[in-house]
């Protein structure tokens, strides 16, 4: 069965793309055959794909497409996606209405934040998006917030320790034990290098693949409980 | 993350890139969505369409109802002409009473209007 992951927070620069990225290279490295989608206006997950094609360094068993519309979303679905294991969809980082289609076809949607009250609010709004569309649908699509571009001093700050209670105790969503944090790696691969698993072993970037393998197992993991209780959120 | 304890390098694979054949040029799927448009649709999609119409317009009112809900958490000011004893005696007050002008000159309208049922 086709899984379908979206990334959505209103808010833009809060890593739903690199997040997206990382999690697309590791099921292809996997032996799984990805589709990504972008329907951001700005394009960056095109461009990456395109800059990709120019360096001659298109991973293997990653497909990326692009669609602005909802219909288009719908029709593509429709027509491909059984053809792949894995949809990641990108969305435009600002409040719109088209994050509703693609919470329609979506089983998790992740909320990446940087820790800023306007990206937690942002995926506060993701969460209740999610919980609409759910509703009108009938669905049972899950969410999860997840910390990015963390840095050492940034996990000092008051906002960094308010998040899981904020997340956990009072939005009641889940919030990924996996913190993505602030590696130069994850910004040259938006300069078009391939995915994260495609770069030479070194040790900062063993780091990186760490954290994306931990942050791919919990995505499993909460796809997986979805389906043991019977999709029932 | 608690990965000190073993940082190996070597139990990580890379990831293949993809081989380019020269024959087939990767076309840009940018041009997808356009060029499968002008397809025609059936009659049948008019009901569907509509319901499509409603849901979409479901959404649209949905995101101004959180924009709406976003407004009503934030300040809005209004500016006021005090003559200087006035200014003087809400100074004083909210020096002594430890507090800010702002939050008794809030206290005081919020009182009024409750008197006098606005």
């Amino acid at each position: 069965m086709t899984v379908v992951i979206a990334a959505i927070n209103g808010k833009g620069g809060a890593g739903k793309t690199t997040a997206l990225m990382n999690i697309a290279g590791e099921y292809a490295l996997r032996g799984g055959h990805v589709a990504m989608i972008d329907m951001d206006a700005r394009n960056n997950l095109m461009k990456w794909w395109t800059d990709c094609q120019e360096k001659d360094a298109q991973p293997e068993g990653i497909e990326v497409y692009s669609h602005k519309t909802a219909r288009g979303l719908e029709r593509w679905m429709m027509d491909n996606a059984n053809a792949f294991d894995h949809v990641l969809i990108d969305t435009p980082g600002e409040d719109t209405s088209i994050v509703d289609p693609v919470i329609a076809a979506a089983d998790l949607v992740i909320s990446p934040i940087q820790p800023s009250k306007r990206e937690v609010l942002g995926a506060i709004d993701s969460f209740e998006n999610v919980l609409r569309v759910n509703e009108a649908l009938g669905k049972a699509c899950r969410h999860g917030v997840l910390r990015t571009r963390i840095t050492v001093t940034v996990r000092h700050t008051e906002l960094y320790r308010k998040i899981r209670p904020i997340i956990e105790d009072t939005v009641k969503t889940y919030l990924f034990r996996t913190e993505v944090f602030e590696r130069n790696v994850y910004k040259d691969i938006h300069n078009g290098i391939g995915t994260l698993q495609m770069q030479e072993v070194t040790d900062a970037i063993a780091k990186a693949r760490r954290e994306t393998q931990a942050l791919v197992a919990e995505v499993d993991q909460l796809l997986a409980n979805e389906a043991a209780t019977g999709r029932a959120a | 993350m608690s990965g000190k304890e073993s940082l190996s390098l070597a139990e990580f694979a890379t990831a293949p890139r993809r081989q380019r054949s020269p024959a087939t040029s990767v076309p840009n799927r940018v041009g997808d969505e356009s060029l499968t448009t002008p397809q025609s649709p059936p009659e049948a999609t008019t009901t569907e369409a509509t319901a499509k119409g409603a849901a979409s317009s479901e959404a649209s009112k949905a995101l101004r109802q959180l924009k709406r809900e976003r407004m009503k958490g934030t300040s809005h000011f209004v500016n006021v002409n005090l003559d200087r004893e006035t200014k003087r005696r809400l100074k004083l007050a909210s020096f002594n009473l430890d507090t800010s002008m702002q939050a008794l000159m809030e206290k005081a309208i919020r009182q009024y209007l409750d008197a006098n049922g606005f």
